[in-house]
């Protein structure tokens, strides 16, 4: 047996360990990425091999919080992919003003950056007074960070660039309050984020959406994982409702595919069909 | 700590030293120099020694004078005197000698010798006559003199006669005169030499007594002198060794080093000097003293300084240790260090501070130029602040505070660049010392800060790249997975790609196939005409002969019919009046009377009912019953002919069942009336014929091998419904005779059960209309089956050969009442036909009712005739008009079924004609196909067109649009209800949604739309919230109140916002709420063509799937109140709908907090649904909190969690659950738990 059939199936038995000790279920992530990130962990672990990792993993919580922290990498900052941010500004929320209430979900929200963009959007089109936004993550870390809604100072110049591209009019200073080393967005920002912890590979549905995003996280999913999440993405918006995805991401040949129209292809955007 | 003491005075406070040191103006005054009282003791020293000497000297001189005077004076004249006195004496002797003596020699030696001694004495004697004698002697001298002068003549002659030889009167003369005159001269001179013996007696006493005398003034001068000189000296001396002790003191102490010590008031101008100099001398010393001790203290404050600020501190840690070493070193009472932030804006900012406390309206932050600080940044040089106001800073300790009276803002500058500022504020002004101390010091910590921010910001561009490198790797990470998508995705696509080439070549093959089958087909086509043609001629006998039939049959209808009528009105009277009778309102009858009135109504009851049933018969087969097919949701009608028919069937003692089966659809589309006439008809059959056993309703799907022959239906398009029994059952050779009109099995079949035999026929013809068939099984004395198969969707009414054009008009008024009106044929007068556009003949004279009429609005020829080609290849006909006016005079005229229209007309141009025919209502409705050479805009379907076309048209493209135009023609219209109070709003979403197949009726009021909705069936409502005569929500309360009226899904419209509640009551009623704006037209659009078309029903999915057991009421839940707790109204709604039709009363709460409200205000909720994930408080919240009320401790709370992890689950437990379900809820299972919980 060569040695990356082994490797495989090491792996195989760590994610299913994982699952039955902890009940994240990882078995279900995009082989390659999966076996890429094991093997990072495994170079800093101190293990001989990836199966030596499995005692540890069962018996000690904090070596598997490390873990898990490495599955949830948040790659993310404020108005990331502006031309994204313009669409919705375009092209969704016009639409969503038609609806007297709004809900929107952000899945895997990391340190949140992303859902206070579309707070900052909404606010600008009058529309954050009737929105309610649930973010969620299954890292509860990335989930008090994100409650916080503190983020470097250093990092305000990009952002600002980048709310500028994203059809911003006014100043992203608006939005913050700072001092030298941080920023802390306003209140009436995070007052209207529910940030909760959900697993979008084993929880269900928990309420009605009219915008969905889920950015750069299907990526990491294989196809029966995508499916699922994409079912229970179709089975929280309304009719009508948007549905956005990462730049990378779409949702041709899943399962899902007839269930939804294009809005806007380069930006993925995608409205559920009744 | 505070190293006071160490510090050189730095404060200039000393008064001694503001003055110049080597003045001393009161002491120089009057001072008399050294040298003077030095000249002046030796000079009187002098002075006396000179009186002194003087006096000595005189006194000397006086000594020296008597001195003189006696030695020669006195003692010579005593010399000469005596000399004299000798000369005499030897004289005496001489003569003596030579008187005695007579030798000769001795004569002449002595002669000689008295010569000589003669004259000596003659020389004495002038000599002391010469001499200056006193008058004594000199008295003595002159008789000296006189006695000489007597004595020597007579010793010459004496000598005389010695020599001659006369001794003897030598001797004798000698004797007598010699003798006594030598005497007397001898006595003189003894006198004299006495006198002069005493002279110089007397004047040794004078000399002895002058020199006593000159003794006793010598000593005493001396003495005096002495005195003086040694007081002179001694004062001198005191003085001189005083001040110079005093100078001493002070030379040693600067030489001991203190510096302080005031030289002592010093008596003599040059000492005075001295002691200036001394001064001056001291002063400088202590200058240069206080320099050293300056410099030193500046050295070793900056070495500490610098100490202070080694190690490579933080920014923060810099700042602190700078400013605290600084204003400890300085005595500043409060300082502040601000450091250059920013580099764009330089603004500074603090980061270190002494004993400062922070106040809030004080910025930490400052610009240049603002503030001291700022203005010392921006002019780079320091700025001295004196006269502090008292409220500028306090100095605060823990005992109490102070104002500094003097601020000092220092900038930090390296090399013409500023760094930093550094406030301090002092109790006292600083010192020269100070502020070049903080000169001095600004570089060095300039650099120190420099270099201290050089480091963060290395420490931050470290943290910065390992930041970027970890975000790179996460986003090659993300690019790779990305990648990998992409990769699995071309894999795909590549897959599908070759499917699709499979396919594409397949449908190659298969096309070809097609067209040869096409030829095939063709040729057989030509034969079959052929046979057609023979087989035409013996149709037309048929037909003929039918005909014949018919027309009897109608003569015979129509006689009933006219009879029916005639029979009706008298019988109505008698109706009325036996019921009013019956009623005995005066009371004047007996009870056999009011029975016997009763028996009358019945019996009227009877007729009346036996001949609707003839004239119903009578209409059907005249051919003049319409069908209005619709939405029938067969559970809706599984339950009317339930509530109808079970008192019915319990009646008689029997069991009713009535079921639908899972593979029945759940509505099809038919005509819902006939439908319900057919299945009582079978129902009260069956009751009627049973006496006892059950009776069965079963909707369902036939066995797909059933022979469906006579109606043409396809059994998998098809709904059986099937009524069994258990009755008397239908011999075989009987079961088509009772569908024959007017028979029954036997005759006494009708005395036995009743009936007039009509209705199976009645229900056959019915059957029939709607497309359908009956089909009965039965085996005598067991029972029977009659089974209805209807299509699942009707086709539009099916006009009987025979119906007049009246029928093809979909706006045909309603018929009233039993009989319906024959329309008169043509609505309009047809006008005048028009000769045929120029070169092109169409079909207008041509057109027989029945015939599917297709306008063509075209001005070019060709094109037109290529299009009319078209409509007769599929058989349609076409009118022909040239111009946009021609073609609505035409459509006007004709009503087609569709129109193409060109755009490119001309007068009027084809938008034009487009926006007339959707103004007109009789138009409206005609679906019109739009071309042009130009590129359509955007919003041709909104104008109303139902497609577009571009010349030049490709032939499929043509092909393609007339298959849309026959779909159209086949699909059912729509009624749609725009309720709407703004009139221009309300043309405009007419406008906007009438098409093809959806008719658009408006109201303007509620009241309107009532009367609207009990008039006719919408399949639509879009309702304006804001209405005149009451609010859109009222409306629908008034609506859902009403029985009788079947309230159409509903598309809220409104143009404010909604509150909460409003949002939640609308919610019961419609779940598609739009609100105006820019896009809402597009919502609006989509919203109503999904309840148009797709049926939906008014609610989700989802609900409607839930819903599934409506014959099991579980009379356990009946009343029991439940409190449902979500935010997902969605949710909420279908949960409550299931739960409700359970029999619980469901209390619905939006959030924790509602629930928490409700459960406070409520009393009677005996169980509690909470959703977990909700916005503001979530579910373990809510649950804690319900649990903490000690009341509220056993209320059994079921979680509704969308998370499936078990310590979730876990979760909900702990905070208080005491079960929980996962979403989406398994209805079963949540009937199952509530059975548990509620069971008490």
């Amino acid at each position: 047996m060569d040695p990356q059939q082994l490797e495989s199936i090491e792996v195989d038995l760590l994610l299913e360990a994982i699952y039955r000790r902890y009940g994240h279920d990882f078995r279900n992530y995009a082989r390659a990425s999966i076996e890429r990130r094991v093997r990072q962990f495994h170079a800093q672990s101190g293990c001989a091999t990836l199966s030596d990792m499995l005692p540890r993993l069962l018996h000690d919580e904090a070596f598997f919080a490390d873990f898990v922290t490495r599955f949830s990498i948040p790659v993310t900052e404020l108005f990331r992919d502006p031309q994204v941010y313009l669409a919705l500004r375009n092209e969704v929320m016009p639409v969503l003003r038609t609806f007297p209430f709004l809900r929107i979900w952000h899945a895997g929200c990391a340190s949140g950056e992303e859902v206070y963009s579309l707070a900052i959007l909404l606010d600008e089109a009058g529309l954050l007074a009737r929105s309610t936004l649930f973010a969620t993550d299954f890292n509860d870390t990335a989930l008090e960070r994100a409650r916080a809604g503190i983020y470097s100072a250093a990092d305000m110049g990009e952002a600002s660039r980048a709310y500028q591209r994203a059809g911003g009019a006014r100043s992203l200073a608006d939005y913050y309050h700072a001092d030298a080393q941080h920023i802390v967005m306003k209140r009436r920002l995070r007052e209207r984020v529910t940030f909760a912890n959900h697993n979008l590979v084993t929880d269900g549905v928990f309420t009605e959406a009219h915008l969905v995003l889920c950015r750069n996280v299907l990526i990491y999913f294989n196809q029966a994982l995508q499916d699922r999440v994409l079912g229970l993405f179709r089975d929280t918006l309304v009719r009508g409702g948007y549905l956005c995805l990462g730049t990378r991401e779409n949702l041709r040949f899943s399962a899902v595919d007839s269930s939804f129209e294009v809005v806007d292809a380069a930006c993925r955007l995608y409205k559920r069909l009744a | 700590m505070r190293q006071s003491g160490v510090m050189p005075a730095l404060t200039d406070n000393n008064p001694k030293f503001a003055r110049n040191p080597a003045a001393s103006p009161t002491e120089r005054s009057g001072q008399l120099s050294i040298g003077f009282y030095v000249l002046g003791a030796c000079l009187l020293i002098v002075v006396l020694g000179a009186t002194m000497s003087a006096l000595n000297l005189w006194t000397l001189r006086g000594v020296n004078a008597g001195l003189t005077d006696v030695v020669e004076v006195k003692a010579e004249a005593l010399k000469l005197a005596a000399r004299l006195n000798r000369r005499i004496a030897e004289l005496r002797v001489i003569t003596n000698s030579l008187l005695l003596d007579e030798r000769q020699n001795v004569v002449d030696w002595h002669g000689g010798a008295m010569h000589t001694v003669e004259e000596a004495v003659g020389t004495d004697l002038k000599a002391l006559e010469r001499l200056p004698l006193s008058p004594a002697a000199r008295r003595l001298t002159a008789a000296f003199a006189s006695a000489y002068a007597d004595y020597l003549p007579h010793l010459e002659r004496v000598i005389g006669l010695v020599r001659d030889g006369d001794r003897v009167a030598a001797a004798d003369l000698s004797r007598s005169t010699l003798q006594e005159r030598g005497v007397r001269v001898q006595g003189v001179l003894e006198q004299l030499v006495h006198l002069k013996e005493s002279e110089l007696s007397a004047a040794k006493a004078d000399a002895d007594r002058a020199y006593t005398r000159a003794l006793y003034m010598t000593l005493g001068a001396i003495g005096f002198t002495l005195a003086m000189g040694a007081l002179a000296a001694f004062l001198l001396w005191r003085l001189i060794t005083r001040n110079l002790a005093r100078l001493v003191r002070v030379t040693e102490a600067i030489a001991k080093g203190d510096l302080e010590r005031e030289p002592e008031r010093l008596e003599t101008a040059e000492l005075q000097r001295l002691a200036a100099s001394v001064r001056v001398m001291q002063h400088a010393l202590r200058e240069s003293h206080n320099q050293t001790r300056a410099s030193d203290w500046l050295k070793t404050a900056l070495g500490r300084l610098s100490e202070r600020m080694s190690g490579d501190p933080d920014l923060a840690t810099l700042a602190a240790g700078v400013i605290s070493e600084i204003a400890t070193t300085v005595d500043a009472a409060v300082g502040a260090c601000y450091i250059e932030d920013d580099r764009q804006s330089r603004a500074l900012r603090l980061v270190g501070s002494y004993a400062y406390r922070e106040r809030k309206h004080l910025a930490n932050r400052f610009a240049p130029g603002e503030g001291l600080v700022g203005q010392c940044a921006l002019e780079h040089t320091p700025i001295l602040l004196t006269e502090v106001p008292d409220d500028y800073i306090k100095i605060s300790s823990g005992l109490g505070e102070a104002t500094p009276r003097t601020i000092r803002v220092t900038p930090l500058l390296r090399d013409e660049r500023l760094v930093g500022v550094i406030e301090l504020g002092f109790v006292q002004r600083p010192a020269a010392l100070v502020l070049s101390y903080l000169d001095q010091a600004m570089p060095a910590v300039a650099v120190a800060v420099e270099s201290a921010r050089a480091r963060a910001d290395l420490a931050d561009a470290l943290t910065e790249s390992q930041q970027l490198t970890e975000e790179l790797t996460a986003q090659q990470e993300e690019l790779r997975a990305a990648n990998e998508e992409l990769e699995e995705q071309t894999e795909r696509l590549k897959a599908s790609e070759a499917r699709l080439q499979t396919q594409q070549e397949e449908l190659q093959a298969s096309n070809e196939e097609l067209e040869e089958k096409n030829e095939a087909l063709q040729r057989q086509q030509r034969e079959i005409a052929e046979a057609n043609a023979g087989l035409a001629r013996q149709r037309e006998a048929l037909a003929e002969k039918a005909r014949e039939l018919e027309t009897a049959s109608k003569y015979k209808s129509e006689f009933l019919s006219n009879m029916s009528h005639e029979l009706r009105t008298p019988l109505n009277s008698l109706l009325l009046l036996a019921a009013s009778l019956a009623e005995n309102a005066t009371a004047n009858l007996t009870d056999e009377q009011v029975e016997s009135a009763r028996i009358i109504e019945r019996s009227g009851q009877d007729l009346l009912g036996l001949i609707n049933e003839i004239l119903d018969l009578a209409r059907i087969e005249a051919g003049r019953t319409e069908l209005k097919p619709e939405t029938v949701v067969l559970a809706e009608v599984a339950q009317v002919l339930d509530d109808t028919f079970r008192p019915l069937a319990t009646d008689r003692g029997l069991e009713l069942q009535v079921g639908i089966e899972p593979t029945a659809p759940e509505q099809i589309f038919a005509d819902r009336r006939r439908l319900e006439q057919v299945l009582r008809n079978f129902l009260s059959n069956a009751i009627k014929f049973t006496d006892k056993g059950s009776v069965t309703l079963c909707f369902g799907r036939p066995d797909p091998a059933l022979d469906l022959r006579r109606s043409g239906l396809d059994p998998a398009a098809t709904l059986a419904v099937s009524v069994t029994d258990t009755g008397i059952g239908i011999p075989a050779e009987e079961q088509s005779v009772i569908f024959e009109a007017f028979q029954q099995i036997d005759a006494g079949t009708a005395r036995r059960y009743g009936g007039t035999g009509l209705g199976l026929s009645i229900s056959r013809n019915l059957a029939e209309l709607m497309g359908g068939e009956i089909q009965l099984s039965s085996e005598p004395a067991q029972g029977s089956c009659f089974t209805l198969f209807v299509p699942l969707t009707s086709p539009e009414p099916a006009t009987t050969p025979d119906a007049d054009g009246a029928s093809r008009q979909p706006s045909a008024a309603q018929a009233a009442g039993l009989e319906q009106t024959m329309a008169p044929p043509a609505a309009a007068p047809a006008p005048p036909p028009e000769a045929a556009h120029a070169g092109v003949a169409d079909d207008r004279a041509a057109i027989a009712d029945g015939d599917t009429t297709v306008l063509l609005v075209e001005d070019d020829a060709r094109f037109a005739k290529l299009l009319i080609d078209q409509c007769h290849r599929r058989g349609f006909k076409a009118l022909m008009a040239g111009s946009g006016e021609e073609g609505l005079r035409l459509a006007a005229a004709h009503a087609p079924q569709a129109v193409i229209l060109d755009i490119r007309l001309p007068g009027m141009d084809g938008w034009a004609v487009l926006e007339r025919l959707k103004d007109n209502p009789e138009t409206r409705h005609i679906p019109v196909h739009v071309m042009s050479v130009d590129e359509g805009p955007s919003d041709v379907l909104h104008r109303g067109a139902v497609g577009f076309l571009q010349k030049p048209v490709a032939r499929e493209a043509l092909e393609a649009a007339f298959q849309r135009l026959e779909h159209v023609f086949s699909r059912a219209v729509k009624d749609l209800l725009v309720v709407e109070d703004e009139t221009v709003l309300r043309h405009e979403m007419v406008h906007l949604m009438a098409s093809d197949d959806v008719r658009v009726a408006e109201a303007g009021t509620g009241a309107e739309a009532i009367a609207r909705l009990e008039q006719q069936r919408f399949d639509c409502m879009v309702l304006d919230l804001g209405l005149p005569d009451m609010t859109g929500l009222e409306l629908l309360r008034r609506l859902s109140r009403k029985t009788g009226i079947a309230v159409p899904p509903v598309v809220v419209y409104t143009g404010r916002e909604l509150t909460r509640e409003e949002d939640l009551e609308l919610r019961n009623y419609s779940d598609s709420i739009i609100v105006k704006g820019a896009r809402s037209r597009e919502r609006l659009l989509d919203e109503t063509s999904l309840f148009l078309h797709r049926m939906v029903g008014g609610m989700p999915e989802r609900a409607r799937r839930m819903i599934t057991d409506l014959h099991d009421p579980d009379r356990f839940f009946k009343d029991r109140r439940v409190l449902l707790v979500d935010d997902d109204m969605r949710n909420v709604f279908a949960l409550s709908k299931i739960l409700e039709a359970k029999g619980l009363t469901v209390v619905k709460a939006e959030d924790g907090q509602h629930a928490l409200d409700v459960l406070a205000g409520e009393h009677g909720i005996e169980l509690v649904l909470m959703d977990i994930m909700m916005p503001g408080m979530d579910g373990y919240e809510t649950m804690r909190r319900i649990r903490a009320r000690p009341e509220l401790a056993h209320l059994p709370i079921i979680a509704l969690t969308a998370k499936a992890m078990k310590e979730d689950n876990e979760r909900c437990i702990a905070a208080g659950a005491d079960d929980y379900l996962s979403k989406p809820v398994n209805l079963e299972r949540l009937l199952s738990m509530l059975r548990v919980w509620l069971y008490r």
